[in-house]
């Protein structure tokens, strides 16, 4: 292994009408490191979705390039680099293929020609990872929404992929579950070193990972560590610690004025 | 409008799949102006206590009152009608009902249906298009060209455009960035407040409860196994254990400080504010 | 709707639930043709009652099977009626016109009946016993040689299976459009034939425009999981042959031995 990142994205540019002058997307570059997670965030409109399908090359950029392991994307690498990295979308429903979890599982596993012996071991393992595996031989519809991402996210880690990418994949569940499958997640990641990327507008996700990058109307607003971005950037709504703090700073409370997550800032308030 | 139900059961029907009593004998009463939270698990019976509020699913046994209709097991037609106009019913995901050729149509769809005159009706869609923060220029438009969050304005402004006495909510903020999501409750919350109207809200979001909601209302296996006021029920910490909800962010916090410094908050904070002001007079110290 | 058990699976732990769904489709199809080769009242009997013994072995009450058969017994009755009346031979009883009545036209009016009656009784028995997704495994195995003559059966297999997966959903979600019309004041069942068909749009587009968004999402995801229609893929699902589906074939030979012999000696 080198010390290439993992993912480059190199300046890319997309526009879903090429008679008009909008862009999705305008001139959008960052790298990604090996076990490195990071948020995307942005409102409605701001391009993150379509970010997404670039980078499963569902979509293609019309300028500007992006690499996988030193590999560009392009028609003819995307199967092979697709073994490589998994997706899981927003609607629980629509991306449940097959009639029971571990049919589901094994779908993308099926379609790599990957033999039944091999099949078999990757599927349980990857439904422990994400304790679904006593729900192995249920059906949909007897699942709730947020079991049926575990089993997306199942589908995704059976491929033993590289990169995983989110794409606004827990907004439709409830807070519970969400924080749970976010819990999971993180637990994966330290667990196999694979990198993250979530495209989200859950301000309370963003804990979890190591860096964001904000977009604004597909432009790249700025891209760094929570910390980085919450003190630069005061119009953006921080997590609910962040603004607490915030709060009693104003209030003249003693706490240092520097952007902290939800354990540090408990930790500083109980010194 | 005061809401009833004296002894309610219910049965689930979907094709030829059926589920016996997924409402099991329940009886409570929501009071005039009141605005209730539901909460409970998926399969709890939220949605078909819903449903049974305007009759879209009858009760087996017991019966529904909202004002003075009742709805029973042999719900008739008029009635039925009668109720569904009073109780205004906002589904999860609204935006998927929409179907007329322009937002105008769509938004009158109901009061068309609920037999309101022309002029009636023109004026009730210019009022609900203001009440859900649309300006008259989207009228002409096909619901479809919209973005997410307007489709769903239009979807709202449909229901409240037949002035229902009672507003029924399904999670009306779900798939909404957070933004979008608030100015939709708060919205709704004004709507409560200037026109008197009894308001039930299903939320899986326990900060939407403490920010919204005076009253709420757990369920479990279709039953209600708690009904009280919002504060009430966040107070007692080991029955919110008991029931396995969430906490509201607020709240959370301050559970983690406690179990941190071992010391115990005077208050329970549900807001941002309670919980800064616990901290500035030291309640962790 | 909720009548129909034809088609429906019915779970169940029996010796023909546990049947291999190759061994229970080639087993039904062969024992339908093989009805059509029955010309003596005691070979019915025979089927007949084999067909009596696996409907018990699958553990499901006679009521529902009775029940599978009750949508087309007018039909059923109809036929018969028609070849009652339309073969002659033998002792006639009643004639008039074209129409006669007679012994001959007697047994093949019941032969034709009892014939229905199996088909429905053997195929419910199928479908009871067989989960659907399993029946499309089936018929994928039992279609691979198509395969070589250029035939997409592998996609036809998973359309099949993705269409019996949805089916819960469409019809989730029609019950939802109809609920959130019906809360905005349509009353469905009310009114003319053109104002009937009217009340029908609110419901038809929103479901069309979610199917048809449902889809698009499918396909990203089946794209992104590299499905390519006409590439080899291997399958997870694995059909396993016991001696017991072995058996169950072989038990058609003795049948058709049976028939055999009924047909030539008891002329």
């Amino acid at each position: 292994m080198t010390d290439q990142p993992l993912l480059s994205v190199c300046d890319i540019s997309f526009r879903y009408d090429i008679t008009q002058d909008v862009y999705a997307l305008s001139a959008i570059s960052f790298d990604l490191n090996r076990g490195e997670s990071l948020a995307v965030i942005g409102d409605n409109g701001s391009g993150k979705s379509t970010l997404a399908r670039l980078l499963t090359g569902l979509l293609s950029p019309e300028k500007g390039a992006i690499y996988l392991d030193g590999v560009e994307l392009n028609e003819g690498s995307k199967k092979m680099l697709r073994r490589q990295m998994g997706i899981v979308f927003q609607n629980p429903d629509n991306q449940f293929i097959a009639t029971s979890v571990e049919d589901d599982v094994a779908f993308g596993l099926e379609n790599l020609n990957i033999p039944y012996e091999q099949m078999r071991s990757r599927v349980d393992e990857a439904l422990e990872l994400v304790d679904m595996y006593e729900y192995r031989t249920k059906d949909p519809s007897q699942l709730s929404g947020g079991q049926k991402q575990r089993v997306a996210l199942a589908g995704v880690l059976a491929l033993k992929p590289e990169l995983m990418i989110f794409d606004e994949a827990f907004v439709m569940l409830d807070p519970m579950s969400r924080r749970s499958i976010l819990e999971t997640l993180r637990r994966i990641q330290s667990e196999l070193n694979v990198s993250i990327i979530s495209i989200t507008h859950d301000r309370d996700e963003i804990e979890f990972f190591d860096s964001l990058l904000v977009l604004n109307q597909g432009e790249r607003v700025m891209r760094g560590k929570p910390a980085e971005v919450f003190k630069q950037m005061s119009s953006l709504k921080p997590p609910f610690a962040e603004q607490l703090r915030r709060d009693l700073v104003d209030a003249g409370m003693d706490l240092p004025d520097y952007y902290m997550s939800e354990s540090e800032l408990v930790d500083t308030l109980c010194k | 409008m005061q809401i009833n139900f004296n002894r309610v059961y219910a049965d689930y029907q979907l094709g030829p799949i059926r589920s016996k009593n997924v409402v099991d004998g329940i009886s409570l009463e929501l009071a005039k102006n009141t605005f209730t939270a539901v909460v409970g698990h998926t399969g709890a019976g939220k949605s078909s206590l819903l449903k049974l509020l305007n009759g879209l699913l009858l009760p087996t046994d017991g019966e529904v009152s909202v004002g003075d209709l009742t709805i029973d097991k042999n719900g008739k037609k008029k009635t039925l009608n009668k109720v569904r106009k009073r109780v205004g019913m906002v589904f999860q995901f609204p935006e998927r009902q929409l179907f007329a050729e322009t937002v105008e149509q769509d938004i009158a769809f109901g009061p068309k249906n609920f037999g309101f005159s022309k002029e009636e009706i023109t004026q009730l869609v210019d009022q609900s298009l203001k009440q859900v923060g649309l300006t008259p220029d989207i009228l002409p438009k096909s619901p479809f060209s919209l973005s997410g969050g307007q489709k769903r304005r239009v979807a709202i402004a449909g229901i409240i455009a037949t002035k229902p006495d009672v507003l029924v909510l399904d999670e009306p903020g779900a798939g909404l960035d957070p933004e979008g999501k608030q100015e939709i409750l708060a919205m709704l919350r004004t709507l409560h407040d200037t026109h008197d109207s009894t308001t039930i809200l299903v939320t899986h979001d326990m900060n939407d409860v403490v920010t919204y909601c005076d009253n709420v209302l757990v369920m479990e296996k279709g039953q209600v196994t708690t009904h009280q006021t919002v504060r009430g029920l966040f107070s007692n910490q080991n029955e919110i254990d008991r029931l396995g909800i969430g906490l509201p962010e607020p709240l959370r916090l301050q559970r983690l400080i406690e179990e941190h410094t071992g010391r115990v908050f005077p208050h329970v904070c549900l807001t941002q504010q309670e919980l800064k002001d616990q901290l500035l007079e030291g309640a962790h110290l | 709707m909720k009548s129909l058990i034809l088609g429906r699976y019915f779970p169940n732990d029996s010796i023909i639930h546990r049947l291999d769904a190759r061994a229970k489709l080639v087993a039904a199809l062969y024992f339908i043709g093989l009805l059509f080769f029955i010309d003596h009242g005691l070979g019915y009997l025979f089927v007949g009652l084999f067909t009596l013994g696996v409907m018990y072995l699958t553990k499901i009450r006679l009521s529902v099977f009775i029940k599978g058969v009750r949508p087309l017994i007018f039909l059923i009755l109809f036929a018969a009626m028609m070849r009652v009346l339309f073969t002659g031979g033998g002792e006639v009883f009643v004639s008039w016109g074209p129409f006669t009545i007679s012994s001959q036209g007697l047994w093949v009016g019941l032969f034709t009946f009892m014939r229905f009656i199996l088909i429905i009784f053997i195929s419910t028995v199928l479908t009871l016993s067989t989960k659907p997704v399993d029946l499309t495994d089936a018929i994928n195995a039992l279609l691979k040689p198509l395969r070589k003559l250029g035939v997409p059966v592998d996609d036809f297999a998973l359309m099949l299976s993705i269409s019996l997966r949805f089916i819960p959903n469409l019809l989730d979600e029609t019950q939802r459009v109809m609920d959130a019309q019906r809360a905005r004041g349509v009353i469905f069942g009310e009114g003319t034939i053109v104002e009937q068909m009217k009340k029908l749009v609110p419901i038809v587009l929103p479901l069309f425009a979610s199917s048809l968004n449902r889809a698009e999402e499918m396909a990203d995801v089946m794209d992104v999981k590299n499905y390519q229609s006409g590439e080899k893929r291997t399958h997870f699902r694995q059909l396993t042959w016991h001696t017991s589906d072995s058996i169950a074939l072989l038990m058609m030979v003795g049948l058709t031995a049976v028939v055999i012999v009924v047909n030539y000696t008891m002329v």
